[in-house]
Formats: C-alpha cells, structure tokens, sequence
C-alpha cells in the first residue's frame, strides 16, 4: 500500500520525543501570540519565524507546522471572542462565531472549532496521501479564464453570505472591489485610487481593513451601547459543546473539509474562497437561513473546517510549485526555502521523507492543537469576564502595535483608524462587511487574471467560454446569480403593484 | 516629515547643549540591536537572504540582527528610509538591483542610488533565465528568436512583473533581436512559472529559483541564462551574450548603510559578511535559492551599483516601458 | 420617472424633507454614490484601454459608474419604503475608537513605544471615565509594561521604547 507506506514514512521522520516536543512548543507560542487580539496570523508566524532558524531542518518545519497551525486556532479564538478577524477566513468565523459568544456560547463554538479543525486536518491529510501527484496537476490546469471564472463564482456567493438585503450586499461587493484596486496596477505598474500616497501604493492591507471594518467599529458600537449589552460580556454559559452540538454541526464539518480540500489545492484565491463558500453553502442548506448571523453553529464549523483542510491541502501547490495560497503560506514557503527544501514537482520523489515529514507534521500540529486548546477555552472564556473599560484600550492597543509590525508603518495605523470609523458608519446603515471585504480580497485578483486570459488571446473573449473549466465555472456562477436576483425582482416589483 | 523636523530641533538642542554624542567606534561596534530594513515583504528570496546574514551576522557579532520589512512603493518607501537614517551603522538596507533601476522607473524617488548611500557589501549575483513549455518546439536561442519573428504578437512571454528585472530582460532581449511579443505580467516569480508549466502562456524570463526544479523535471525547456557567465546551478545552459555578444542582465543583492556611516563600521561589516558568505552551508543555501555568492570589496557594489543605474537610466527611457 | 414623482409626493411632501434625509437606505445609497463619484473622477484620469486590452482605468472607471448607480438606486428607494431612521452617532466612542489610534500612529515613531501606548490608552478611556481616577494610571502601567514584555522582549519587534535622543547631537 503506497498511501500506508507514504504516511508511515513521514510518520517516522516526525516521531520523536524532541520533535514532538517541538511541535507542542510551536503551537503553544502560536496560539498565545496567535491570540491576542490585532497579531493575525501573518504577524505572529513573521514574529515567530526566527525561532526556528537555529534548528535542524526537519524539527524547524514541525516547530513551523505547529506555529502555522497554533497562530489560525489563536486568530479564530479572537474572532469569536472579540469579532477581530487577521485572515480573510476568520471573517466568516467571526460572523456567527461571535453572534454565539454573546449568546453564551463562547465554548462551545471554541470547542467545535478546535474538534473540526481537526477533523478537517486530518481527513485533508488521507486525502492528500492519496492524491497529491492529481492535485498537482489540477492546480496547472487553471489558467488566467479559469481562476477569473472561480473568482466570479466565489463572488456571487459573498452575495448569499451577505445578511439582509442583497441590493446593498451587492454594493458593498463593489466597493470592495474598489478597494481591492487602491495600488500599483499590476500590468501597467501605474498607481491607481492611491491619491498620491506613497502608503497606498502597494495596496490596502488586509489586517488593515478587516481590523478597522469588523475590529475597531465593533469596539465603538459596543461603547455606545449600556454596558449590559456590550457584544463582550460576562455571561459563560457551557464551556464544552454536548451531543447536541456534534449532531447538529457534524454534517457541516464534513461538507466544509470537502469544500476547503478541493479550494485550497487552487492557487491564489482558492483557500481564502475555501471558508466563504463553506458557510454559503451551509446558509444555503440551512432548513431556516435566518439562523446564521444570530449564531448558528454550523456557521462556525463548516468555515473552520474548511479553512483547515484547505491550509493543508494548499502545501501540494505550495511544495510542488512554489504556489503560496496566502500572505501567510508565503511565509511558511520562506521558512521552507530558508531550511534548505526547495519547492518543485520532484520533490515527492526527490525527497519523499521532506515532503511527507511536512505533511505528517502538519497533521501532528493539529493534534498538538486540540490536546493544548481544549482545555485553554476554560482560559480564554474567562478572560470575558474582565471588565470591558479593561479589556478594550488592551485590544485596541494590540491592533494599534500587531498592525504597525506588519510592515513598520504608522500609515497603516491611520488607516485602521478610518476603516473603524467607516465600519462604525456601515453598522449604523445596516451594511454587512463580509461581503466588502470578499470583493476586496477577489478584486484585484480577478482583475489581473481577466487581463491576462485576454492579453494572451489577445482579445478574444471566446477564451471564457472555450475552456471547459472556466465555462463551467461562470455557468453556475449565471445560475446563482439568477436564484438570487429572482426573488429581489419578484418582492420590488410586488412592492411597485401595490403602490 | 514631522518625524525629520522633530529630529532636527531635537538635534540642535543637544548640540547646543553642548552634548556630545557617542561615536561609532568600529571595536565597540554594534553596542545595540541592528536592524536590517527589506523592501519587500517577509518571505521572499531577499528577504531569507536577509534572514540568513542577521542570524550569522548576531551570532558572529553579538548583538540581535532585526529583519524589518518595509515594503511599499516598489521598494521605495525602504530605500528612502535608509537614505534619511542616521549613519551609525544600526540601520542597513539589504537591496537588490531595483535600487538602481527603479529611479528609471519611477517619476518620485526621493533618493539617489549612488550619493544616498555608503554600500557595505555585495552578497550575492543572481541571473534569469528564459524558459519556455516544451509545447513550443523549441530547443536553443536562435529557434527562439525565429519563432518570435514569425508568431510576433502571438508568442505569449511573461514576466514576475511590470519593470521587474525579468521584464527589463525581456525588453532588452526584444530591441537586440529586433523581436516583439506580447508581455503578460505576474504577481511574482512562482505563478508565472506555473503558467508556462500549465501552458497557459508560452515562456518566460525569471529569477532560477522558481524555474530551475521544473528544468530539473523536464517541464520546462530552459534555453538560456542573462548573466555573462553561464549560471552554476544551470551549467548547460548557454549566456545569452554568447550569440549576442554584450548582452548582460545580472541581479544583485547587497547591503548598504546610509552615506556618512563612519568607514570603520562598514569595514567592519564588510569583513564579517565576506566571511559568512564564504561558510560553505550559507553558500548551499544561496545556491539552493537560485543565487551565486560574491562578496567584495565595498567598493565592489558602489561599482555595480553606478553602472547598472548609468545602463536603466539608457535603456528605460528608449524602451518606452509605460510606468508612472 | 412616474415612481419618482409618486415617491417625491410620499416624503418630501407629506412627511417633509428632514425626515427623508434620515432614512438608513438613503443615506447608505448617498454613500455608495459618493464613493462611486470619487473612484468615476480618480479612473477617468487613468489611461482606459479597451476591453480587450484594459488598461489600469478601465475597471476603476466602470466599477465607479456601476457604484454610483447602484448607490443612486439604493437612494430612491430609501426615499420610497418604510420609515427606517439612522440611529444617532456617538460622539465619545468614535473618539475613543479612532483618536488614540491616530495618536500612537503618531508617535510610534518619534516618541517610541511606551508614550504611544499611553497616549493611546488615555484616548480609548475618553469613552468611559468611570473609576478613571485610579484605574486609568495603573492600566497604563499594567498595559505598558505588558506590551514592551510581550512584544519588545518576548517577540523582539524592532520598535523604540522610549524617544531616543542619544545620537542627535552628531
């Protein structure tokens, strides 16, 4: 058996009291740097990274796979304890996950977190035994059409993830987009929307606008409310998800792994699209819809698990083709380069041991990961209980600092501050932001790849439809789209009869 | 700019005062934390470069070597900001080429590559490489230049980016031969790889990293390097300068103290980088990553540094690459 | 147009323009449509290329448009449904929200870290002044004391601590 002999192998390279050691340390750091609130995932694996310089190659990637997977579990535990999403997946979590925490049930969305992470993990790691040499080749067969078609599919989709109404949810799509396209002109090298800012001419962070639109506004509207209805409260009702938890959010796990393994094997936008689809497809699903936003738990476990699988599926691009999924991978892919493992398509073959230590590691790193953060939920849900006049100059203080250590620049502290204040205003509008932020993280690379599909063919638009894969995608992109403006058309022109 | 008014009153001050301030003597040398400013963000081939030499550089020395990325502008916002530093010897830049090529670029750049700074040592001389899928039929130089001359528009060739050293080969490439194709432009080295892989588009000029394991593997037809020399880790391929005899597309990376750091320091640095390049397990990991060691003299990189912003400066504007 | 007008008669006239202008859906379409303008005016200057061959202002062009419109769309019909008003804004929270963030963005890197903490710390409290009169010095402490541990010790973030007036004078 070639899967068992696989797997067993990378087992062997991993299995040894100091690695384990390691791997345990490594998520241990991650998680607690991971969670304060502000230092996303990025900067805490860019924070952590030099720790593992010293080590030997093999120890140095378990330590990593533990920081990588320690630093998401720490980004999600804020995301649903404080609503501060640093990665483009804990924007999803944070929706419904925080919706949870103030009903109570900070726990029990940490918990299904953890255990669908794991889950997730673990069934990405057999699938990827079974069918990295497949991934790889998937992962060239789309082209510049084809990542613009998924894009657009993913896209509509932020639609159906939007809360209310689908008009507005389209507009904030747009003005995603928009500042998606704030930078540098990736084919013409021009600055665009930067509006003479050297600052704004590589782009808007991420960290920046997901801080400052669902972080810093949160923390406003909450100061404006008595404090009895603070989004942060003191209430903790059960600490570990029951029976019913599982039974209801089982399905969704297993629906989020399939959906994060196939995306995250995608380049590009495939991971960060893994746990938006994840979530429309629950809310999609969902028996009653209006559920999720109020803290619906399958709103927690599909994203995560999705994001999970798809961190760990993404290493086959990662490791055969130098493909980063992320901000964050490129810094795993650094911290390969740095230990001496070069990516490339021979690598499965050249050192098989490298390639599925790193695998059997990763999948050790979410072990490591449910054994240390289970209990730590008990910590981290008590810490709820500090006094919100405490607890929010602290959070604020840590974006101000994990924002500014993203690339040493006061501007992007400033930006923090308008994107809150702009956050604030769409909270009092009644526009959801998960949608904007989606179009900000698709816009530009949407853009690009439409350019290049049809630089190359120099300007035929046949090329969309030609492909098969890219003329599937935008079909059933046509067709979502259509189930979702039907019943707008239908309920306005019902209100234009009635007048 | 407030931060440059504040320092200047404040300098006066203490200068009034009549305070003296410290001067870097190359034996105490470093007494604090030194940081190593990056233009680009952590992750990339010069930013592990730098990561490499703070880690030997803090062990050899003493004191913590911080990497510090500044990305922003193209590399811009960093090179200014080590231009305007003060000259101690704590803040250095580790740069690559785009120092020298980006005031050709760019209308705004408020540093002069040669004036703003005092260059401590070449680390590291890189090449491109053109690669092309194996669809296209190709096997050495001059196929490619018919097949250009007869495709034209239709012969698809990328770059890692706009006025990136890739693209600057290509546009060099293209006036000598009197070619011209259409340039698709990447997000970086590695999905532009993976589209000629994918045969997506038809080839490409890049840095060897991304390029040289898909070589090894037979997906990709490397016809030649940039470089004047033939590359180590890429021995059968031929320079393009040996059929088109000057050619010469050569990278660098460096590391460069703002102008005035006191020479004692920067001999000092340059010793000690000379010698950790020189370790044979650094040397394996440069190679690893597509580089080829050569550390120098300072005046080395103050050399490479004049003529390659004396070259952009003649070929950028002819070519009527559309920046800014 | 006709439901233009039938929506000019409902509001402005039977319940008067202020009450009109507070509508949630209006002003959130007078956003997008503001937005939309400024992205239209900053893409118009842009070279525009053609679909073929976009050049960098022809996304921002046409996005800006479609903004705009959208935003024009989601106005009227703000105008035109139930009485939804935007609900007040709170002057404090927005101060403590974003003036401390402006104010450590600052003086990071002039003053160093632990004064930008303080300033900040001291702005975020502007919202709630109770008990300020003990705890906001200790938390200034507390907090200073755990982010220079935290992220100059601990994590080595090269960042000044303190303003550093050593070597100004040469």
């Amino acid at each position: 058996m070639e899967l068992l002999h696989n797997l067993a192998l990378g087992m062997s390279v991993v299995m040894t009291v100091d690695n384990l050691m390691y791997c345990f340390f490594g998520a241990l750091l991650g998680t607690v740097v991971g969670v304060l609130p502000g230092v996303g995932p990025v900067v805490t694996i860019a924070l952590l990274l030099p720790m593992t310089f010293g080590l030997p190659a093999v120890t140095a990637i378990i330590m990593l796979a533990g920081i990588y997977y320690g630093a998401q579990y720490g980004g999600s535990t804020t995301a649903i304890l404080m609503k501060l999403p640093g990665e483009p997946s804990s924007v999803v979590t944070a929706i419904d996950g925080h919706a949870m925490a103030q009903k109570g049930q900070a726990g029990v969305a940490l918990g299904i977190a953890a255990i669908g992470s794991f889950i997730a993990g673990s069934i990405a790691a057999l699938f990827m035994a079974l069918f990295s040499p497949a991934l790889a080749s998937l992962a060239l067969e789309f082209g510049p059409a084809d990542n613009f078609a998924l894009m657009a599919f993913g896209l509509i989709g932020a639609v159906v993830l939007a809360r209310g109404d689908p008009l507005k949810a389209i507009a904030m799509v747009l003005t995603g987009l928009v500042f998606g396209l704030v930078g540098t002109d990736v084919s013409s090298n021009q600055p665009r929307l930067s509006f003479g800012f050297s600052s704004l001419a590589d782009g808007i962070s991420f960290v920046v606008i997901s801080m400052g639109l669902v972080g810093v506004s949160e923390i406003i509207a909450n100061l404006e409310r008595p404090e009895g209805e603070r989004s942060i409260q003191h209430r903790i009702g059960r600490v570990w998800p029951d029976r019913a938890a599982f039974a209801a959010s089982w399905r969704a796990i297993l629906r989020g792994t399939g959906i994060g393994s196939l995306l995250g094997v995608l380049p590009g936008a495939g991971a960060a699209l893994a746990a938006f689809t994840a979530y429309s497809t629950e809310k999609k699903l969902a028996k009653d819809p209006s559920r999720f936003g109020q803290g619906a738990i399958e709103g927690v476990a599909a994203p995560e698990s999705a994001n999970n699988a798809a961190a760990q599926t993404a290493l086959v691009p990662l490791l055969t083709l130098g493909l980063p999924s992320g901000a964050s991978t490129a810094l795993l892919l650094g911290a390969l380069t740095i230990q001496g493992i070069v990516p490339g398509p021979q690598i499965m073959d050249d050192m098989p041991d490298l390639f599925w230590g790193v695998i059997a590691s990763m999948w050790i790193g979410n072990i490591m990961l449910v054994v240390l953060n289970l209990p730590l939920i008990g910590l981290w849900v008590r810490m709820m209980r500090i006094p919100y006049r405490l607890l929010y100059p602290a959070i604020l203080l840590f974006c101000a600092i994990g924002v500014f250590s993203l690339s040493s620049n006061p501007a992007d502290v400033f930006l923090t501050a308008i994107f809150g204040l702009l956050g604030y205003v769409f909270i009092k509008l009644d526009c959801d932001p998960a949608p904007l932020l989606l179009g900000f993280i698709l816009g530009p690379l949407m853009e690009e790849d439409f350019r290049r599909a049809l630089i190359i063919t120099q300007g035929d638009f046949g090329v969309f439809v030609s492909r098969p894969i890219s003329a599937t995608l935008l079909a059933a992109a046509l067709v979502l789209l259509i189930t979702l403006l039907v019943p707008a058309i239908r309920r306005g022109r019902e209100v234009a009869f009635q007048e | 700019m407030k931060r440059n008014t504040l320092r200047i009153l404040a300098g006066a001050v203490i200068a009034a005062v009549g305070l003296n301030a410290h001067t870097a003597f190359a034996a105490d040398y470093p007494e604090k934390p030194v940081r190593l400013i990056v233009p680009t963000a952590a992750g990339g081939s010069l930013d592990t470069i730098a990561r490499l030499l703070g880690q030997r550089l803090e062990a050899t020395l003493g004191k913590p070597f911080v990497v510090e990325n500044r990305a922003g502008a193209n590399g811009n916002t960093a090179f200014e900001f080590v231009a305007k530093a003060k000259p101690d010897g704590y803040t250095l830049l580790v740069a690559s080429d785009a120092l020298a090529i980006n005031p050709s670029l760019y209308q705004n750049v408020n540093y002069d590559p040669v004036k703003s700074y005092a260059p401590v040592a070449l680390v590291t001389t890189a090449a491109q490489v053109l690669v092309v899928n194996p669809a296209l039929g190709v096997k050495d130089l001059k196929g490619f230049t018919a097949v250009a001359k007869q495709k034209g528009k239709g012969l698809s060739i990328g770059s890692p980016g706009s006025g990136s050293a890739g693209h600057l080969s290509a546009v060099l490439y293209q006036a000598e031969t009197k070619t011209e194709w259409t340039h698709v432009a990447f997000k970086g080295g590695g999905p532009a790889v993976t589209n000629v892989v994918g045969g997506h588009i038809d080839g490409l000029f890049v840095t060897l990293a991304p390029a040289v394991p898909q070589i090894k593997a037979g997906k990709l037809v490397a016809l030649a390097v940039t470089t004047p020399k033939r590359a180590v880790a890429l021995p059968d391929v031929p320079a393009v300068g040996e059929s088109l005899p000057g050619f010469d597309v050569t990278n660098w990376q460096g590391v460069f103290a703002p102008a005035g750091t006191p020479a004692a320091v920067v001999n000092k640095l340059n010793a000690t980088i000379q010698k950790i390049v020189a370790e044979p397990e650094i040397q394996a990991k440069l190679v690893d990553l597509g580089f080829e060691t050569a550390a120098g003299a300072p005046a080395e990189l103050g050399k490479q540094v004049q003529e390659n912003f004396a070259k952009w400066a003649k070929i950028i504007p002819q070519a009527n690459i559309t920046v800014d | 147009m006709s439901s233009l007008s039938s929506l000019l008669s409902n509001r402005f006239f039977s319940n008067g323009v202020s009450s009109a202008l507070r509508q949630k859906d209006f002003l959130a379409g007078l956003l997008f449509l503001l937005i939309g303008i400024v992205v239209t005016v900053q893409g118009a200057e842009l070279a525009q290329g053609s679909a073929q061959r976009m050049g960098p202002g022809y996304l921002p062009l046409r996005l800006g448009l479609l903004l705009g419109a959208l935003g024009f769309v989601i106005a009227l019909r703000g105008l035109r449904g139930a009485d939804d008003p935007l609900p007040a804004f709170a002057p404090l929270p927005i101060v403590a929200g974003t003036v401390g963030l402006l104010g450590f963005g600052f003086a990071i890197e002039t003053t160093g870290l632990v004064p930008a903490s303080a300033l900040l710390i001291v702005a975020a409290r502007v919202a709630s002044w109770k008990g300020a009169r003990f705890e906001l010095p200790l938390l200034v402490l507390a907090l200073s004391a755990i982010v220079v541990l935290v992220f100059r010790y601990g994590l080595g973030l090269p960042v000044d601590l303190w303003p550093d007036l050593s070597g100004w004078g040469g």
